[in-house]
């Protein structure tokens, strides 16, 4: 159902099925984004279902839950419609990097004038209390860890370096969320894609890399972080892969 | 009015723009592809959007997208296409997205082949999708009518909120007829209160378009809510507009009553008037809408007719809600062509011979 108002309550509910601090961050940087540009007057996410966390903030933007795959489809779809909104998805990696896959890869080839947030646990579409493929499961404090190398079918793809090598996209970075300098790199980031579409220059894609804990347990330590993100940031990198119009450069 | 020549495809095409259609999402596959040809040259004389979306999946989500921004959105595909549809017809469902859907019916199952059939009855009427929704199926007869229902399924569309097929078959898509062109209708995405993207200066929070309900009791309102919905339609149609939900020809004395949509309806009606010539008191019961079945017209003849015959371009799909509608009070019968095939009147009759025969 397409509510008109007050939505805080069906977003509390789903915020509750959401067990990572990493999304807290995220979605403050998108509204402190959106507010920095005055864009509140003009603002619809695309999310997924569990995402959806933008609960005791003071600005609530037009949201659209699409169904696991789908963001970048739907979020054409509005912004072809709303010409003059600024539209973004949210999406993680079993949402976009395995569903959605074609999806995000046609709506980047199009140059669709959007933003795509990209939350890369690096788990390959595994969520909630689902295991990556080769672990056991168990009770105790830990995060799911990247599971490349894990099996031959579990192999996170490196969306941002795919998607560079099409013409239209205009930018297409990656950042963490692990230590401050990378935070600010990352609100940065952020805001240049925000920015780049509300200017109508194109698609902007930004990957988060972000760790997800197990079995919903937020007790995870910090020798587990540390761990997880030498480990998945030798495989992804941060870096801008594409940069049209110089908007990373001081 | 002026009368002009087109061919089915085109027709829908055309009714979508007279209806304030101005987005198109679709993929091509035969025999629907005239109509991405044509919205792909007529939407932007009328500054619409046409876009050829990567697959059928990406389109359908566009059309969500684009509905739930409060678009007059249409989306089209032949029946291969169509079951990649179902999930986003689900989704809007759940959404209550209005969208119009077009499934311009070839053979199958799988990928069959590019002849005219009308096998996608179940998939369209029961909805091929998950979870308990509904959605109002119109099933044109001529040109003329794919016009007339393309308008209607987008005002239905949005009085309901809710996702409306168009059920066509192969024929009809691709033969040319002249046609009457209604007088164009405006319509505005800000009419919609409920849309994203609108009234963002009225609001204290955001709109939100969603088929989520994590709490089952939340859902389980919800769901009677649409199980409501879907009541108000059936009883509106039943009650307000039965001219709009089945035709009938010769049924008053019919001894046997022919039934069947789309093109087979216009075979059907040679069928009857071989018959009569021939002394057997054949009728033609038409339904023009699948959802919501015209039940009570079927309940009525009941009365009068000794038998039925469904007649359709598949192995039997209509001919179970006919059975559902008559419950037993008197015989039905089938007689169908599959695989691309279109019966022609001379079966069709030497069917009804039979049968008149049996009485």
């Amino acid at each position: 159902m397409a509510y008109e108002k007050d939505n805080s309550k069906i977003l509390s509910e789903t915020a509750l099925h959401c067990q990572n601090n990493d999304y807290k961050i995220i979605h403050g940087i998108i509204v402190d984004t959106i507010e920095k540009l005055k864009l509140e007057s003009s603002t619809i996410g695309v999310v997924s279902a569990g995402f959806s966390v933008f609960i005791k903030e003071p600005y609530l933007p037009d949201l659209s839950v699409a169904p696991q795959g789908r963001a970048p489809a739907v979020a054409t779809g509005i912004k072809r419609v709303r010409p003059n909104c600024v539209v973004f998805t949210c999406q993680e990696d079993g949402d976009l990097a395995s569903s959605g896959l074609s999806e995000i890869i046609h709506a980047a080839n199009r140059g669709e004038n959007i933003t795509a947030i990209f939350i890369n646990h690096a788990t390959y579409s595994t969520a909630d209390d689902q295991i990556p493929l080769g672990e056991s499961p168990d009770e105790k404090p830990r995060l799911l860890t990247c599971s490349f190398g894990a099996a031959d079918a579990a192999n996170p793809p490196k969306i941002p370096e795919i998607l560079a090598t099409l013409d239209k996209p205009v930018y297409i970075t990656r950042v963490a969320l692990n230590i401050e300098d990378n935070v600010e790199q990352a609100k940065k980031a952020i805001y240049n894609a925000f920015k780049l579409q509300s200017e109508n220059k194109g698609f902007s894609f930004v990957e988060v890399i972000s760790p997800r804990a197990a079995n919903d347990n937020d007790a995870i330590i910090e020798e587990q972080l540390q761990e997880y993100h030498k480990k998945v940031l030798e495989k992804f990198p941060v870096k801008t892969f594409k940069d049209t119009y110089n908007v990373d450069k001081p | 009015m002026t009368k002009v020549l087109m061919k089915g495809n085109e027709a829908i095409g055309e009714a979508a723009i007279l209806a304030g259609c101005r987005h198109y999402f679709g993929h091509p596959m035969p025999p629907q592809s005239e109509l991405l040809a044509y919205l792909a040259k007529r939407l932007p004389e009328v500054n619409g959007v046409f876009l050829q979306a990567e697959n059928e999946t990406a389109a359908i989500h566009m059309t969500y997208g684009a509905g739930s921004a409060g678009a007059r959105v249409m989306t089209s595909s032949s029946s291969p296409g169509m079951s990649l549809f179902q999930e986003g017809i689900s989704h809007m469902a759940g959404a209550e997205i209005p969208c119009v859907i077009a499934d311009i019916m070839r053979g199958g199952p799988g990928l069959g082949n590019v002849s005219a059939a009308q096998a996608d009855y179940w998939q369209a009427v029961k909805c091929g999708g998950h979870g308990d929704y509904r959605t109002i199926v119109f099933a044109p007869a001529s040109v003329q009518e794919m016009i007339d229902m393309t308008i209607s399924a987008f005002d239905y569309a949005d009085r309901y909120r809710n996702p409306v097929v168009i059920l066509a078959d192969g024929v009809l898509a691709q033969m040319m007829e002249p046609v009457t062109l209604p007088a164009p209708t405006d319509h505005t995405p800000d009419s919609k209160k409920w849309a994203l993207g609108n009234n963002f200066k009225e609001k204290k929070s955001g709109n939100y378009s969603t088929s989520i309900f994590k709490a089952k009791e939340e859902l389980e309102e919800h769901n009677w809510g649409l199980y409501q919905k879907y009541q108000v339609i059936s009883d509106h149609f039943r009650k307000d507009k039965p001219e709009l939900t089945y035709e009938e020809y010769l049924c008053e004395d019919a001894d046997i009553i022919l039934t069947g949509y789309g093109i087979i309806a216009r075979v059907l009606q040679t069928v009857v008037e071989k018959c009569r010539k021939r002394g057997i008191k054949a009728g033609l019961l038409r339904p023009k809408t699948l959802w919501p079945f015209p039940v009570e017209a079927f309940q009525q003849y009941a009365e009068t007719a000794s038998m039925f015959l469904a007649v359709e371009m598949s192995c039997g799909q209509m001919v179970e809600d006919v059975k559902l509608a008559l419950n037993g009070k008197k015989p039905v019968y089938f007689f169908g062509r599959a695989g691309g095939s279109v019966p022609s009147d001379f079966e069709i009759f030497n069917e009804v011979d039979k049968l008149a025969g049996r009485n």
